[in-house]
C-alpha cells in the first residue's frame, strides 16, 4: 500500500511538473539597456582585470598611428 | 579613460577600400552587409575626396534613442554596441543614423530583414570576450586583445585613425600644422567640447 501511495505521489508530482509555465516576458525598463551585461575589454586572460595595463597597451598602439613619431625618431 | 572614435582624413584617403576588405575579412561579415564603406564625392572631377565611413560611435547616439527594445549600450570607453538577442530588426536605427551604419542581412526569400549588424569598433558584443558565440554574432574582439580596430591600424596612408579621440585629435593637429591648412577641423575636442568623464592617466 505504501509503495502504491509513494508511486501515485511521485507520478502526480512528475505529471504536474510538466504543466509548469514560465513567464516569457523580458524584464523591461523603458529607456535603459535591456540586454545582457558585457564584460570589459580588460577582463580577459590577456590583461587579467588590469585596466591600467589595458589602457597602456591601447595608448601605445594609438600613438603608433602617428607616422611623424615613427619616422622622426622621437619614439612611439 | 579613453573615448573611442574614428577620424578619416579626407586629404589622405586614396579610396583603396582596404579598410572595407579588412573589416569584412576580420569579422567574416556575411554577404550584403558592409560595416564599413568608402564614400567618394565629386568622383572623377577636380577636388575629388574620399572618406571611409562606418559607425562613428556617437557621443549622443540617435540609434540608442530610437531603439524600441533598448538593445543598445555604450561601453565605458564610448563604444556603441548592441545585443543581437534582443534586436527585432525593425530598422529604426537605420533611419536615425546619419552615417547609414546599421546594416541588415537579408534572411528570407522575400527580403526579410535579419538582426541589425554594425561596426563594433572591433570590441565584440555582450558575450564572453573572444568566445565563439561572440565571434559568430559580432566578430573578433580586438580591444580585448589590446589592439585597435583593424581598418584603422592597417590603413596604408594612415587616413583612417581609430582610438582615443584626444590622441587622434593631437595626431590630426600635427598634420594640419605640417601641411598648413585645415585648421577648421582640429579634432573632437573642438567639435564636441570637453570629454564626458575625467581622463585618468594609467599608472606606470
Amino acid at each position: 500500500m505504501k509503495r502504491l501511495v509513494a508511486a501515485v505521489l511521485l507520478g502526480t508530482t512528475l505529471a504536474l511538473a510538466g504543466c509548469g509555465e514560465r513567464s516569457q516576458q523580458v524584464s523591461y525598463s523603458k529607456g535603459r539597456y535591456a540586454g545582457k551585461p558585457d564584460t570589459p575589454a580588460w577582463a580577459g586572460d590577456e590583461f587579467k582585470h588590469s585596466r591600467a595595463d589595458w589602457e597602456r597597451a591601447i595608448k601605445a598602439r594609438n600613438l603608433r598611428q602617428n607616422e611623424y613619431e615613427r619616422t622622426s625618431g622621437r619614439g612611439g | 579613460m579613453a573615448r573611442m572614435k574614428f577620424i578619416c582624413d579626407a586629404e589622405r584617403c586614396i579610396e583603396c577600400n582596404a579598410c572595407v576588405t579588412a573589416c569584412k575579412n576580420e569579422h567574416e561579415v556575411p554577404w550584403g552587409v558592409n560595416r564599413r564603406r568608402v564614400v567618394t564625392v565629386n568622383d572623377g572631377r577636380p577636388g575629388e575626396k574620399s572618406m571611409s565611413v562606418a559607425c562613428m560611435h556617437c557621443s549622443d547616439a540617435p540609434c540608442m534613442a530610437v531603439c524600441p527594445v533598448d538593445c543598445f549600450y555604450k561601453t565605458e570607453d564610448g563604444v556603441v554596441l548592441h545585443d543581437k538577442d534582443l534586436c527585432i530588426g525593425c530598422g529604426y536605427c537605420f533611419y536615425a543614423c546619419p552615417f547609414g551604419a546599421p546594416q541588415f542581412p537579408q534572411t528570407g526569400t522575400f527580403g526579410m530583414r535579419g538582426k541589425m549588424d554594425k561596426c563594433t569598433f572591433c570590441a565584440g558584443g555582450p558575450e564572453e570576450n573572444n568566445s565563439d558565440a561572440e565571434f559568430v554574432r559580432y566578430g573578433r574582439n580586438r580591444l580585448a586583445e589590446g589592439k585597435l580596430p583593424l581598418c584603422a591600424e592597417m590603413c596604408s596612408t594612415k587616413a583612417l585613425l581609430g582610438g582615443d579621440g584626444d590622441v587622434l585629435a593631437d595626431i590630426l593637429r600635427e598634420r594640419v600644422v605640417v601641411r598648413g591648412k585645415g585648421a577648421e577641423v582640429w579634432g573632437w575636442g573642438t567639435a564636441y567640447g570637453k570629454p564626458e568623464k575625467k581622463t585618468e592617466e594609467p599608472k606606470s
